[in-house]
């Protein structure tokens, strides 16, 4: 499997670094986090009015689930970022959806939904040019738990049907890729 | 026709039941196979490696050793898997109605000499196949 170290290391290579955005959210970091309750809502809102992510969760856990996610944004936008929180996004998120079911697609659609609450709030309390500046920092460290929270995801699965068949890791991207040639005509 | 090749040729064309054998990396790539018109053998050749780590697998979990070989019985068929050490799997595919001990014998007979061919593939490649 790889590490989060490497996938990090990828997606700064392709998308940019994290430090110059990081720095951003630090300046502002007492002020955003205020907006935690808030959204700590509007997600919960979301998710738990569609039934399948709200299939996901037990009878009576909103309150925990948006203690937690306020303990995550708090972190997200504090900008103070050390080894243990990127690999908990890789390891521990990535486990938790496993054993809960939830796909990358819903993952991907809510962080969308924690961009784009961002913004409108950043929009409403600071003046644009700000604004800007701020959502571009959230947006791309949220892309950098995105891109970490799916590629443990991922790996996770891969690893446990490795684990399970005996099957190497190799094999498993063979069968991937003779799938994924028929699938698109070149085989 | 390398010397791999010949050994399955050898194999397939001597019994008449056997319909055609096809050797593999552990990652599912095909090594060697015979008849040389035998179709699909991308595709076999990765599930020929899959179900010898399933085998692998399920015996270690169970703590029956290293499984020697795999017979799948079909409505059409079977189908024989061997772990060539931990180097590659052979698979070897058959009518129906058959004597499965002799097949069984010319498998096995043929088995010493399939390895010591792909070692020296091996060692004169510089180790990866």
């Amino acid at each position: 499997m790889k590490d989060h170290r490497q996938v990090l290391r990828d997606f700064e290579a392709i998308s940019g670094p994290i430090e110059p955005y990081a720095e951003v959210l630090k300046r502002y970091a007492d002020r955003l986090k205020e907006w935690d309750e808030f959204f700590a809502k509007a997600f919960y809102d979301t998710l738990f009015s569609y039934g399948p992510t709200a299939s996901v969760f037990r009878e009576g856990e909103r309150p925990e689930r948006e203690e937690a996610l306020k303990v995550w944004y708090r972190k997200v936008v504090s900008g103070e970022y050390d080894d243990a929180f990127w690999d908990w996004q890789f390891r521990k998120v990535g486990l938790s959806h496993v054993v809960r079911g939830i796909p990358n697609e819903f993952m991907l659609s809510a962080m969308s939904l924690v961009q784009r609450v961002f913004f409108h709030k950043v929009l409403e309390a600071f003046p644009s040019d700000e604004a800007v500046r701020i959502y571009g920092a959230f947006k791309h460290v949220t892309d950098a738990i995105a891109t970490l929270i799916a590629a443990g995801y991922m790996y996770s699965y891969l690893d446990a049907v490795s684990e399970s068949t005996g099957m190497s890791l190799k094999l498993i991207e063979r069968h991937a890729i003779l799938v994924a040639r028929r699938e698109y005509g070149k085989d | 026709m390398d010397r791999l090749e010949s050994l399955l040729h050898d194999l397939v064309s001597r019994s008449p039941e056997i319909k055609g054998a096809v050797l593999v990396t552990l990652d599912g790539f095909p090594i060697a196979y015979a008849p040389a018109h035998l179709t699909d053998v991308e595709r076999q050749a990765a599930v020929i490696a899959s179900l010898a780590s399933l085998a692998a697998r399920s015996t270690k979990m169970v703590s029956m050793g290293e499984p020697e070989e795999i017979l799948i019985t079909a409505q059409d068929g079977r189908m024989f898997v061997y772990h060539v050490e931990d180097i590659a799997a052979l698979g070897v595919l058959t009518v129906k109605d058959i004597t499965a001990g002799l097949i069984l014998l010319k498998i096995r007979q043929m088995l010493p000499e399939l390895m010591r061919e792909l070692k020296d593939m091996i060692n004169v490649g510089g180790g990866g196949i």
